[in-house]
């Protein structure tokens, strides 16, 4: 079926990417930042992909970049994904007084701006990639929470877990043997289409200049470009790689979430806000 | 296909919100038109002679009065005196002056027969109420005034400016950006909360005058009664285009006349247009890797001595495709002129060989794995910070330094800050950082007093302190004489290129395109330091339509 | 319907969130590295003259204590005393206003037109879902909302702005306005383009909602019923499915409606309309904390507001829902 092989296309150029990541340091053994060539030579044998306005190699950039991009994506996603389902887990599990005090405080925190609060919070950080990506996953764990509660108050009604409990198993071991295994799918596709937000989120951030400009990632090469007038010029070498590799990894992540969402439920009763 | 026929209905449905969202826009944008349009405007027509040119922001200039903030619109308000780029003091209110043998007493003779474009005429008494007013209530721009003890006015056309310490460089405190603009003392004398007021009319001298705001454009006239030469361009319009990338596009389809801090690709690729001619304004900005004489290695004057031959200004001047290499110790000789210590110049070649050589002597060695090894017996590795002020031009610099002190086995990372004052602390941690300086701090041996450390001054960003560099500084601001300046400024070049705190590194030029179609003149005259300069839009002319 | 005791207490709690809301703002903002007056002196030259940023921060009560600063603030804002720009010496709400509205301008079509949009596709690819159809619209709009909004915006300028030259470039309106005053048209003209891609963007987002709301309630017993029933397909559409499929949409579309006071930063970048995510930016860059600190707390009252808006009519609607217990 098409659907299959749309999955199958996504996990390979996701798989690419990540290899491409990986093997940074043989694709462009010089790294990012050497200087090779002249400022803004078109593409030719020597540079793929042309240079950039100090005359380092686009392909090269462009392959470094993939690391960061990648890492801020995955990295924040982890975390948010993380800390929703076990704060999910317990307050859904245990209900009551704990519950009651963890919703309230996401009621306190939903209506501070988030993306304001994320800018302000990484002049704190700044500097540091690694930083502002945990940042990232820390507030974006907090619309999480309460659909990772609701999916675990269905689970924990069971007539599987009521059973558990009764033959005295530890809060523990229902917790992890019992609810975990069942909200896995839910968590499988937030953390797919949480790491497709946070990355381009991301590259966001970088294009209006909110981001460690001295890193190299596809968000600061695209605002780089723009902001030098690349798109103006028609210097498409400049601009079009870091874009379509933004594009293509965030749409490979976009129907690997989907695809997986379909798979896993194919009710979706998901709330996606 | 059951649904085709709810779908129509849909359709009706789409229209009629259609109709309710236009609605709305309407409602807002009449919202809008009350709150931003001045409650005096006077539609003018906008002739096809003025000059069209591109801001970030149109609205956030007009906030704030040249007393409150610098930055207001360009050539209404001016000071006394304008120095342009060959380091000559030009008059503009002020017609001639003259300063006392100990550069305390500064008197001004000021233009006659000026009047403020409401038609009341200007006077020393504006002068000294600007000064007064503005110390009174504490404002923020009276900082360029802080040397000022009180100003007298012997009469109407004569303004006695008395200082606290001797300055013989007080002409580049007034003239130097944002400098002193004189405000007008019947509209200020009525203005109880000078924090909180908002100008509408700005009511200045220059050669421009304030006519409306409207969404997104700031439109000026030309002031037919300028005690100067009259510009021949009837008007300016501000037009808010906030990204660079689109004033670019907009040049080229001919909305706006012309535009400027484009970089050198750009500059490249318009010059082959034929209705738009691009020129540089040379020198504009300066950079320079400085050390920290206070953190280790720079803090060792052989690291710094050698590290001064491994700055590849070549290189990193055609990286930034504008401007020139720098070869004095600091001052830039297209401005500087003479000033500029012919026996220093070419001090800090670049030499790779050199500077290991250099190392070795002063106790680093390198281990096998290349690693530059410190005196101290642990890897030598650097980090910079980087701050937002320089922008993308430090990390050019960086790039070089990168490939070059790396092949002397010395690693290069960086942390970005994006807080001023953040940075400046963190420069005071690492031992290097480059610096980007406008060049008007790089032009005279006044701006030689960054690495002194005095009484006005308690430190500075090099940690550097040097007992007779200091002492020669406090003298460079009672004398007056200009072959004494250029004596104790060649001393004083003489102990920097001794004691390296800094390296410079390269100038870089503003480069503008315009539509040549439109206006001609952009290039001509003294060449001021950007083209919303007065001046330059002065020497504007019209292109006659054939 | 609603009972009185719930309304206040719902009005207590959205009270005492609004307050710790505050209290968050202003020690995050004022813990934050920098200030106003050393950046601002530093951008004009080299030095920093100490008496004029002690003067500064004596005049702005930056010199107290935080906890005073503190009490102060929180009177001022009760008294509807929201401050004065540090940059710029004008009131923070007139400020917050003027740029306001232009973002208004912009995003009120666009969340309107953008829920209806998505809404009506979503409920139609719900209802047929499986189909052929369904499967590429949904499709489409996962390529829609994939790519970023900038890039969108940068390709819609360059294809429709410059080199097809339907759109203008940017800004608010046309020179003309300098002569004729501002022309509803003109502003639509200028408007009409990013107005058309936030619709995108916002439709796209309700699409997905709606379109998983519908295909949930598909297959709840009570359709099935219905078609057992042999009740007409249209009926089942329009009298069961799509009512109780609309329910989430409740919060959703109040939220939004909350969101667009923060305007779109990316939209107003690419297209020069300088609007409030423009202003949010520029008070960030420049500290300029009482602005920074008005931003904050009109989003925090209009989402505060929105979510009791939100509640009150989810409980209004289906009586089983009460705050905090949406299980």
């Amino acid at each position: 079926m098409s659907r299959k092989i749309i999955l199958r296309v996504s996990i390979a150029i996701l798989g690419i990417f990540i290899a491409i990541a990986l093997a940074a340091p043989l694709l462009a053994p010089a790294g990012p930042y050497a200087i090779t060539g002249k400022p803004l030579q078109a593409p030719d044998a020597d540079h793929l992909f042309g240079t950039n306005e100090v005359g380092q190699d686009i392909f090269a950039q462009l392959v470094y970049g993939a690391r960061i991009t990648l890492l801020f994506g995955f990295c924040s996603a982890l975390l948010a994904v993380v800390i929703s389902t076990s704060v999910g887990i317990i307050i859904g599990y245990y209900g009551g007084i704990v519950d009651e005090i963890v919703c309230r405080a996401i009621d306190v925190v939903m209506p501070i701006p988030m993306f304001v609060l994320l800018i302000v919070l990484t002049t704190f950080f700044s500097p540091g990639v690694l930083q502002v990506s945990l940042l990232m996953g820390l507030l974006g764990s907090v619309h999480g929470i309460r659909i990772m509660r609701s999916q675990v108050l269905s689970v924990a009604r069971t007539s599987f877990v009521e059973g558990a409990k009764a033959i005295g198993a530890s809060d523990f071991h229902v917790m992890f043997r019992h609810i975990l295994p069942n909200v896995m799918p839910l968590v499988m596709v937030k953390f797919v289409t949480t790491s497709q937000h946070m990355l381009v989120m991301g590259v966001g951030l970088s294009f209006i200049g909110m981001w460690d400009t001295s890193t190299v990632d596809w968000g600061t090469m695209i605002q780089n470009a723009y902001s030098g007038g690349g798109v103006a010029l028609g210097l498409w070498w400049w601009i079009l790689p870091p874009g379509i590799a933004v594009v293509g990894i965030s749409l490979a992540l976009a129907l690997i979430g989907y695809s997986f969402e379909e798979k896993f439920n194919p009710r979706v009763g998901v709330n996606r806000i | 296909m059951k649904i085709t026929l709810h779908m129509r209905t849909h359709r009706t449905g789409l229209f009629c919100v259609l109709c309710v969202s236009f609605l709305l826009i309407s409602c807002f944008f009449s919202g809008c038109t009350t709150s931003t349009a001045p409650k005096n405007a006077t539609m003018t027509r906008v002739s096809v002679s003025d000059v069209i040119i591109p801001v970030e922001d149109t609205t956030s200039i007009t906030y704030t009065s040249s007393m409150q903030k610098a930055g207001t619109p360009t050539g209404i308000m001016e000071g006394l005196v304008i120095k342009d780029r060959d380091g000559k003091f030009d008059p503009a209110l002020a017609e001639s002056w003259n300063v006392s043998d100990d550069a305390k007493t500064w008197t001004f003779h000021l233009a006659k027969n000026t009047t403020w474009n409401d038609g009341i005429p200007f006077t020393c008494a504006d002068v000294k109420f600007t000064n007064d007013y503005m110390k009174k209530n504490n404002l923020t721009m009276g900082y360029v005034l802080k040397d000022v003890q009180s100003i007298d006015c012997p009469d109407d056309n004569t303004a006695v400016f008395h200082l606290k310490t001797s300055y013989s460089f007080f002409l580049d405190q007034i003239s130097r950006q944002p400098g002193l603009s004189i405000s007008p003392k019947h509209i200020w004398e009525n203005v109880t909360d000078p924090q909180h007021y908002q100008d509408t009319q700005f009511v200045g001298t220059g050669p421009f005058v304030y006519v409306q705001t409207a969404p997104g454009y700031v439109q000026l006239k030309r002031n037919d009664n300028y005690y100067g030469k009259v510009p021949e361009v009837t008007g300016i319009v501000l037009k808010t285009i906030s990204n660079a990338d689109s004033q670019v596009l907009a040049l080229k389809n001919g909305e706006i006349d012309v535009v400027t801090d484009i970089t050198p690709t750009v500059a490249q690729s318009l010059a082959g247009e034929k209705k738009i001619s691009v020129y540089s304004i040379n020198d504009t900005g300066a950079y320079e890797v400085a050390f920290n004489t206070a953190q280790y290695p720079a803090n060792l004057s052989a690291f710094r001595h050698a590290m001064s031959h491994a700055v590849d200004r070549e290189t990193i001047s055609s990286i930034f495709g504008t401007g020139r290499p720098t070869n004095t110790t600091f001052l830039i000789t297209g401005l500087a002129g003479n000033y500029v210590n012919p026996a220093d110049v070419g001090m800090y070649d670049y030499n790779l060989t050199k500077a290991q050589e250099m190392l070795a002597i002063a106790g680093f060695t390198r281990n096998s794995d290349g690693k530059l090894i410190g005196p101290d017996g642990k890897p030598v590795s650097i980090t910079i910070p980087l701050g937002s002020k320089g922008g993308s031009g430090n990390q050019k610099v960086i790039a070089v330094l990168k490939n070059d002190w790396g092949s002397l086995g010395i690693p290069i990372t960086t942390v970005s800050y994006d807080d001023q004052t953040q940075y400046r602390k963190a420069v005071n941690q690492y031992p290097v950082f480059i610096d980007a300086f406008p060049v008007t701090l790089h032009d005279d041996p006044d701006a030689l007093g960054n690495f002194a450390v005095t009484p006005l001054q308690e430190t500075n960003y090099y940690n550097y302190n040097n007992n007779e560099y200091n002492a020669l500084v406090a003298q460079l601001r009672n004398t007056t004489d200009r072959a004494d300046l250029m004596k104790i400024g060649y001393r004083m070049q003489d102990i920097l290129a001794q004691d390296v705190p800094t390296v410079p590194a390269v100038t870089t030029d503003t480069l503008v395109a315009y539509r040549n179609d439109r206006f001609t003149g952009w290039d001509v005259g003294p060449g001021f330091h950007s083209i919303t300069d007065p001046r330059v839009l002065e020497n504007l002319t019209p292109v006659q339509a054939s | 319907m609603i009972s009185g005791k719930y309304l206040l207490q719902r009005l207590c709690y959205s009270g005492a969130s609004f307050i710790v809301c505050l209290t968050i703002t202003f020690f995050l903002l004022h813990l934050m590295p920098g200030d106003y007056i050393s950046n601002y002196l530093l951008s004009l030259s080299n030095t920093l003259p100490k008496e004029i940023v002690d003067q500064f921060r004596e005049q702005f009560g930056l010199n107290l204590p935080l906890t005073q600063q503190y009490v102060l603030y929180l009177g001022n804002i009760l008294h509807g005393q929201w401050g004065y720009s540090y940059a710029y010496g004008q009131p923070v709400l007139s400020m917050i206003f003027g740029k306001l509205c232009w973002s208004l301008v912009l995003l009120v079509p666009a969340t309107i037109l953008g829920i209806l949009i998505g809404t009506v596709i979503g409920a139609w690819s719900g209802w047929k879902s499986g189909g052929k159809k369904d499967f590429a619209v949904f499709n489409v709009m996962i390529v829609i909302r994939a790519i970023p909004e900038f890039w969108w915006a940068i390709m819609a300028v360059m294809i429709f702005a410059f080199y097809l030259q339907w759109f203008p470039l940017g800004g608010y309106a046309s020179i003309s306005v300098l002569s004729t005053g501002l022309d509803f048209f003109d502003v639509l003209h200028h408007a009409l383009l990013p107005i058309i891609l936030m619709t995108f963007f916002i439709a796209t987002g309700n699409y997905y909602v709606m379109r998983n709301s519908m295909i949930a309630v598909i297959g709840e017993d009570y359709i099935t019923t219905a078609r057992a029933k042999g009740l007409d397909e249209r009926t089942i559409l329009w009298r069961h499915a799509l009512k109780n499929a609309l329910l989430p949409m409740v919060t959703i579309t109040t939220f939004q409606c909350a969101g667009i006071i923060m305007g779109n930063i990316f939209i107003e970048t690419v297209f020069s309309w300088p609007g409030i995510g423009y202003l949010t930016t520029q008070a960030l860059t420049n500290r300029d904390l009482p602005l920074l600190e008005g931003i904050f707390l009109l989003d925090s009252l209009i989402t505060i507001g929105a979510m009791l808006v939100a509640d009150i009519l989810s409980s209004a609607i289906d009586p089983r829902i009460r705050m905090g217990t949406d299980e």
